[in-house]
């Protein structure tokens, strides 16, 4: 497309939205290159512990206490972190953050080619108008500048494109997609649905909807339920970069893939009021280099974007590029997920399963859909995600006293089936929820981002509300022993991250306009978690992957016809 | 190997006692595992280790299936105490097999070595009651097993647990008292238990 540029677009980041972008930009006939921070990951050739017995595991995958301590001090604490997983997590160590005092924030990041999409939950759900309705409803925030109606048929293209398995409810809060065939209830989960159901009949179970193929999909095969999906998935039978967008991407032959790139900063050409160069440092060799391209996709995650932005000062933008609105850095926000419930489930003695199925199931959101319900105290609303599950040997083995020959017979069955429920709640947008610059600074001499994120009242009032509804809904579903959760969890826990770099009509007040473009600086489009206003209660990562296939089209569109 | 692997493989070496591993590392020798550490001296004396065989195989003795012995469990509590243990664990473990032989001499005039297994039983019942009433008295006890265990448990905790470890996760205690199937293929959450077996899944 163009002569004078190294590449007709440079992609920032290679997880779901960077991978994304470099998947439609060069199907679209772009050139592009891709700058990756973490180290090189290979679709199956590097998924080396992938269905590995334990019994081939260093000391039985019992923790590596000195390595974790010294390297993985945040890192440890993610969901699925282990031996397993050690090589695709952050090394806490060479990658430092800033955390304001009394103000923890686990910052859990990937660090290979692929980002967090190897290591992601895989759960998918559409926002509504419930959603992109919020901010403007209750007045926290800013308006969100596009609707459902704009983003509907991106949803579409994105589901049969990664596919996702799910079943249709006809849910005004919780809009339906194009479905693979629903994974299978547990005998525990289809009691549980009935009674909840007919006990609240305003709310709905249903089968968590989860990007896994439960059937082929062009080259990737069907889930064959070995369980782990976050070691790699050699069958591509859960969506991540490796599996689908890179390769694709790679099939056109206009694709450059450049892992060890940390960029650190994006050069503003004044004359041109574009972005005219991205600065890189190789994180092995050191090297600076310069890259130089049309236009610039960033997609580094959510903190890494503001990151760069912030360090990206000049003479237009002394406080980062494209903040005139001031904005940049704030009304950042994650989900909080500390309370629920959990619970026996009696009755399901003789059964078990067959399998290990990589879901969970959904309580769409049933609190404040139409505004505040009259016994809320908070605002906004929750999504309750839930697991059935049998007690195993690694927890009987502590309430089955004895030893010998009668022990080891009662080990051979497993313990009771277990029901539990949490709550993913929304957190409202603050001003003084933000990241910024510190004044120490990292292996490359780039300073280090600060955090300075902690929940208010809405939060709290919300988490307790969560808490009481998962006991109901257990208590409804049959479920003994209940044991309500409410716990204040580390602000990042949840590892949905938004805002900082918001969309928004308003230059004044937001970063980014209706198609994820700086409404300061024509060439760069920010598409991942730091260009939401809001949270919505729904897993993020759909809705980023939507919002980045749509902002592809748009620029691909504005380059054509030369206004970019 | 990358750089960063060979840094945190020759810190490890380098940590050992012995500087045989670090150099075997820096030649280039070594191709191990970095989260493996490199083999120590037994923390165990011959006849520790011997006790330890014992205590295993009274725990998940062999029946219809293989025992602990048999599925290389007394070899991974050895690895675990001198290699994976703080020294305050490893002094409980240590210190618990001295007072288990001690209590045995006590009760029975003879050390636990020379002990049946009707008095390995008794003793052992006793060590149990005093773990339990100990675990009972704890607020929030860490739950062990690949996650941290209770650093502070009594002995008999510590040798089950490694037991119960060592047997379950290894491929005798899988494929043969469990059931281990690494691509089932399909999922079925609706599965008479007997119909699969009669065998909890392995993992």
């Amino acid at each position: 497309m163009s002569a004078t540029t190294d590449f007709d677009a440079v992609v920032i980041g290679s997880g779901i939205t960077g991978g994304f972008a470099a998947k439609e930009l060069t199907e679209k006939g772009l050139t592009v290159l891709v700058l990756e921070r973490g180290k090189p990951l290979r679709h199956r050739t590097d998924y080396t512990t992938e269905h590995l017995p334990t019994w081939r595991m260093p000391d039985r995958n019992l923790p590596n206490r000195e390595l974790y301590a010294k390297d993985y001090y945040i890192q440890r604490q993610a969901r699925g972190f282990d031996y397993t997983t050690l090589n695709f997590w952050n090394n806490d160590r060479e990658n430092p953050y800033v955390q304001a005092p009394d103000q923890p924030f686990n910052w859990f990041r990937g660090g290979i080619v692929g980002g967090r999409s190897i290591l992601w939950g895989r759960q998918c759900y559409r926002w509504s108008d419930l959603d992109f309705g919020a901010n403007r409803r209750d007045g926290h925030g800013n308006d969100w500048p596009i609707r459902y109606a704009d983003l509907k048929n991106w949803y579409s293209y994105v589901e049969r494109i990664i596919g996702v398995s799910g079943h249709a409810e006809n849910l005004a809060q919780l809009p339906d997609g194009e479905f693979l065939p629903p994974m299978a209830f547990t005998a525990v989960e289809k009691a549980f649905k009935s009674r909840v159901e007919s006990r609240f009949p305003g709310r709905r179970v249903t089968i968590g909807r989860v990007a896994n193929l439960t059937v082929p999909l062009g080259d990737r095969l069907a889930c064959h339920y070995c369980g782990p999906c976050q070691r790699g998935c050699s069958a591509g039978a859960y969506f991540s970069s490796q599996s689908c967008t890179l390769p694709a991407a790679d099939k056109t032959g206009r694709l450059t893939l450049r892992p060890h790139s940390v960029v650190e900063r994006l050069e503003y050409d004044r004359a041109t009021r574009r972005i005219g160069a991205v600065h890189v440092i190789d994180a092995v060799t050191r090297q600076r280099l310069r890259f130089t391209s049309r236009v610039v996709f960033l997609c580094a995650s959510t903190f890494a974007s503001q990151h760069i932005l912030l360090n990206s000062t000049s003479r237009d933008f002394p406080d980062g590029l494209a903040n005139s609105s001031g904005t940049l850095g704030r009304y950042v926000m994650d989900h909080q997920m500390g309370a629920g419930a959990i619970g026996a489930m009696p009755g399901f003695e003789d059964k078990y399963y067959y399998g290990n199925r990589p879901n969970g199931f959904l309580v769409p959101r049933f609190r404040n859909l139409d505004g505040v319900d009259s016994d809320a105290t908070f605002q906004r609303g929750y999504t309750i995600q839930g697991f059935s599950s049998v007690d195993s040997w690694t927890s009987t083995w502590d309430k089955t006293p004895g030893f010998g020959a009668e022990f080891k017979r009662k080990m051979r069955h497993p313990g009771s089936w277990m029901l539990g429920a949490i709550g993913f709640g929304e957190v409202l947008p603050y001003a003084d929820n933000r990241v910024l610059l510190d004044t120490q600074r990292d292996r490359f001499g780039i300073p280090q981002l600060r955090f300075e994120i902690r929940y208010r009242d809405n939060e709290r009032l919300m988490l307790a509300d969560i808490a009481q509804q998962a006991k109901a809904l257990l208590e409804a579903g049959g479920a003994t022993s209940i044991v309500s959760l409410k716990t204040s969890l580390t602000p990042g826990t949840s590892i949905h991250e938004f805002g900082g770099a918001r969309m928004g009509s308003n230059p004044r007040d937001s970063v980014l306009n209706a198609h994820n473009q700086a409404h300061d600086v024509p060439n760069l489009f920010v598409t991942d978690g730091s260009c939401m206003a809001s949270t919505s209660s729904v897993n993020p990562s759909l809705t980023f992957m939507a919002l980045t296939a749509r902002a592809c089209d748009f620029a691909v569109g504005q380059l054509k016809e030369h206004r970019i | 190997m990358s750089i960063n692997r060979r840094d945190v493989l020759l810190q490890f070496a380098l940590a050992a006692s012995g500087s045989v591993a670090a150099r075997l590392v820096q030649a280039g020798a070594l191709d191990g595992d970095e989260l493996r550490r490199p083999v120590a001296r037994s923390a165990l004396s011959t006849s520790q280790r011997d006790m330890v065989a014992a205590l295993a195989d009274l725990i998940i003795p062999d029946t219809d299936t293989p025992g602990a012995g048999k599925a290389g469990v007394p070899a991974f509590i050895d690895h675990i105490v001198t290699t994976w243990y703080s020294p305050a664990e490893r002094a409980i473990f240590i210190t618990g097999l001295a007072d288990l032989d001690a209590d045995c001499t006590k009760r029975f005039g003879r050390g636990f070595g020379a002990c049946s297994d009707a008095q390995r039983t008794v003793a052992l019942s006793a060590s149990e009651a005093v773990s339990i009433a100990f675990r009972n008295a704890e607020k929030n006890p860490a739950m062990g097993i690949q996650g941290e265990p209770d650093a502070k448990s009594p002995f008999f905790h510590k040798l089950k647990e490694l037991t119960v470890l060592g047997y379950y996760t290894s491929e005798v205690g899988s494929t043969t008292e469990l059931n281990y199937n690494h691509v089932p293929g399909r999922f079925d959450g609706d599965v008479d238990f007997e119909a699969i077996g009669g065998r909890q899944w392995s993992s």
